[in-house]
């Protein structure tokens, strides 16, 4: 079994060290190089190429998720490994849509790094349960938008069920803990999106293209 | 001569300084004169003028009844003279006459009074016959050497007023007597004081009525003076007043329609609007710019002035409050950039050092001692992330708000074990809410959470954002027993809400009572 070649890319030198010592307790994997940040990176990106790179976001000049785009774009078939402390879903679900194949905190020991890169050398993907959950809970956020003739945020299509109902802007407000002044601004907008003049029109053109199903 | 030339410089210094002291005295008295009273001038002028006119009236009136009488003493004595002398004639033409016979006709008085008599002078000016004086007394002892007599026997007839033979003046009418050889002069006279004595009783009673006739006169012009000057001193308060920058409780009461009741409307006019002046001012000053004031006229500089300065000042301390709020809102910016970039350092340096040493942990081959320091280095490293987010979430800073709040929802979900309802409603069509107002309004949603915690002990909380095209609205509802949204009190941060939500000029709506507290807030993008 071939050796897996792997490239640092990380701001600080103690990480990296701290990675080379954990990393090289497993023989079948070698660190070829690393790089500070993006821009340096993708220098070395340039000159040689790896099994996997190891990516961390926080980092000077050109941050790793920007630097991630660009490294898919040249050489789509290298797989990535986010190592990053940021655990919040808006850095996950963005570092998947840059085309990352796998995202783990530093947090994780090393046994799981080392299964991480493995597994992404396989050609699989590599989330552990905390980061498949994050990107399971958000996942309807990254797929809403219909191909509906009126585009419709998710708080318009609720506010316009309910009027349809017959419920009063300061109810429609208790409904859905927003001020009847935003409601009333909701209804504004949404007699202007569907090109109407009342709500009774309103409600009729919403039933007609199917909204209130 | 030197002599002489100081005794005339002397003597002109002398009258120089006479006069020069005259002329200021004169001056002086004028000058006083000219700062009496308006109520003593007007009585003295009406008052003189009084004076004068029964004076010159009574003068005038005297003088003529005077005149009237001499004439008439004149014209009687002329008469008896004329009667006289013919009866004489008549005498002396018929037989040769007795004195005794002229006497009688002499003596015989009647109409002239106490002091009238006719008596006949001789060449020699002594008289003919008695006198009515002396009557005891030889005539050819009396010398008549009067003016009179001396006309008479020159062949003079006339009348005058002149000293008789006693040295006493009398009416004298005289006449010649022509007889073949005789030269005699007939007199008749009568004394000035009986004769002029009727027009003397009369001047006494003149001066009577010209002395009632001046009372009434002077009463009159006291009266007439008084109530002239009583209204012009009406008119004189205010504008004292006014003058001295006070403005008159009252206006004037107009009860005729004259000059001086035009004048009382055009005091009251000015008291209106000097009390509507210094009211502007007084607004003006107050710092009230926001009233509505119309100047008098076209040509009202002062007011015109004054709506000039409050344009001004309205301008400066719009300025004023405009830098004032860009100085706070570059205060707490510069704040959030400083949090920021130490959120960023401690992250990027501590953070990453602790992560280096994590790794370097996971060779210690012991394994109680590689489990316990890892456990410790975790806990090093959670706390730090949560000081990094305390100071600037990096989500925020990376993300933007709807990540931010969601992260800050979620540790508060956590750390409170309350139910935390999160709702964002994107827009697409909505511009990009800039780093500035999502940091305020991160910090706005921050401290009202941490109220609904802190002080309502709220277990149910939810915080809902819609994005529109011209502003964001932040809802935030919790269940807790709320709070005094008046009071200000240290800590309840809601002195930073209000302070981030005016800098952003936006709207803030606090509801609070026992089931629960809403705030609404909306922000213009």
């Amino acid at each position: 079994m071939n050796t897996i070649k792997i490239i640092l890319a990380d701001d600080h030198q103690i990480v990296r060290d701290g990675l080379r010592l954990i990393l090289s307790k497993d023989n079948g994997i070698e660190i070829t190089n690393e790089a500070s940040n993006g821009i340096e990176l993708l220098k070395v990106l340039d000159n040689e190429t790896c099994d996997v790179l190891l990516l961390d976001i926080s980092m000077p000049h050109l941050n790793g998720l920007d630097s991630l785009i660009k490294i898919k774009e040249k050489s789509p078939n290298l797989k990535v490994l986010m190592l990053t402390m940021h655990e919040e879903p808006e850095y996950v679900i963005k570092a998947f849509q840059n085309g990352a194949d796998g995202y783990l905190l530093k947090n994780t020991d090393h046994f799981e790094i080392l299964h991480a890169i493995r597994t992404l050398h396989e050609g699989k993907r590599y989330f552990n349960a905390i980061i498949s959950n994050i990107l399971v809970e958000n996942l309807n956020k990254v797929s809403t938008a219909s191909k509906q003739e009126v585009h419709l945020t998710q708080r318009e299509h609720e506010i316009l069920k309910l009027v349809a109902s017959g419920l009063s802007n300061k109810l429609i407000a208790d409904e859905l803990s927003i001020s009847p002044r935003t409601v009333e601004t909701h209804r504004t907008n949404l007699i202007r999106k569907f090109d109407v003049y009342n709500t009774a029109e309103l409600i009729k053109k919403a039933g007609d293209l199917k909204y209130l199903t | 001569m030197s002599m002489t030339h100081h005794f005339y410089s002397a003597v002109n210094t002398l009258i120089f300084k006479k006069f020069r002291t005259l002329k200021h005295g004169l001056k002086d008295a004028i000058t006083k004169l000219k700062n009496l009273n308006l109520f003593y001038k007007f009585f003295i002028a009406i008052f003189l003028l009084g004076l004068i006119t029964v004076s010159a009236l009574s003068f005038w009136f005297y003088n003529t009844i005077q005149n009237a009488l001499i004439e008439r003493t004149f014209a009687q004595l002329q008469s008896v003279n004329v009667l006289k002398k013919q009866q004489v004639q008549m005498l002396f033409a018929s037989k040769d006459p007795q004195i005794s016979e002229i006497n009688a006709i002499m003596q015989e008085t009647t109409g002239m009074g106490n002091s009238g008599e006719t008596y006949i002078v001789k060449e020699n000016f002594r008289m003919l016959t008695y006198s009515r004086f002396f009557p005891t007394k030889n005539p050819e002892n009396i010398v008549v050497k009067t003016v009179a007599s001396q006309n008479a026997l020159k062949g003079n007839e006339g009348h005058s007023i002149v000293n008789d033979y006693r040295n006493i003046p009398v009416f004298s009418v005289y006449s010649k007597i022509t007889l073949p050889g005789y030269n005699l002069a007939i007199m008749s006279e009568i004394d000035y004081v009986e004769a002029i004595r009727p027009v003397r009783e009369f001047r006494t009673k003149i001066l009577w009525i010209a002395i009632a006739t001046l009372i009434l006169v002077t009463m009159a012009s006291f009266y007439v003076t008084r109530i002239v000057v009583e209204r012009l001193k009406i008119l004189q308060e205010p504008i004292i007043k006014l003058s001295k920058g006070e403005i008159p409780q009252q206006l004037l009461t107009i009860t005729d329609r004259d000059e001086i009741g035009n004048m009382m409307e055009s005091v009251n006019i000015l008291i209106r609007s000097f009390d509507k002046i210094s009211k502007v001012a007084n607004e003006i000053g107050k710092g009230n710019l926001n009233f509505y004031f119309k100047p008098l006229s076209k040509n009202d500089l002062l007011s015109y002035s004054l709506l000039k300065m409050r344009q001004q000042l309205s301008d400066f301390s719009e300025k004023e409050k405009k830098l004032q709020r860009q100085r706070t809102y570059s205060l707490l910016e510069g704040e959030e950039r400083e949090r920021k970039r130490i959120a960023r350092e401690l992250h990027d340096s501590l953070g990453q050092m602790l992560t280096g040493l994590r790794f370097r942990l996971e060779i210690v081959e012991n394994e109680n001692q590689r489990l316990e320091l890892k456990k410790i280095t975790d806990e090093t490293i959670s706390e730090l992330k949560q000081i990094i987010n305390n100071l600037m979430p990096t989500v925020l800073a990376d993300f933007g708000l709807e990540a931010g709040l969601r992260s800050l929802c979620e540790r508060f979900r956590s750390y409170n074990k309350a139910e935390i309802i999160f709702f964002y409603d994107r827009n697409e069509v909505s511009p990009t809410v800039p780093f500035e107002v999502s940091i305020f309004m991160y910090r706005i949603a921050q401290e009202v959470l941490n109220n609904a915690m802190k002080y309502a002990n709220a277990s149910k909380i939810s915080v809902s954002v819609d994005e529109f095209n011209n502003k964001i609205c932040l809802f935030i509802k919790d269940n807790g027993h709320g709070f005094d949204t008046q009071a200000e009190y240290q800590g309840n941060g809601l002195k930073n809400i209000k302070e981030r939500v005016t800098l952003l000029q936006g709207l803030l709506e606090i509801e609070s009572n026992s089931d629960g507290t809403t705030v609404n807030i909306e922000i213009p993008l």
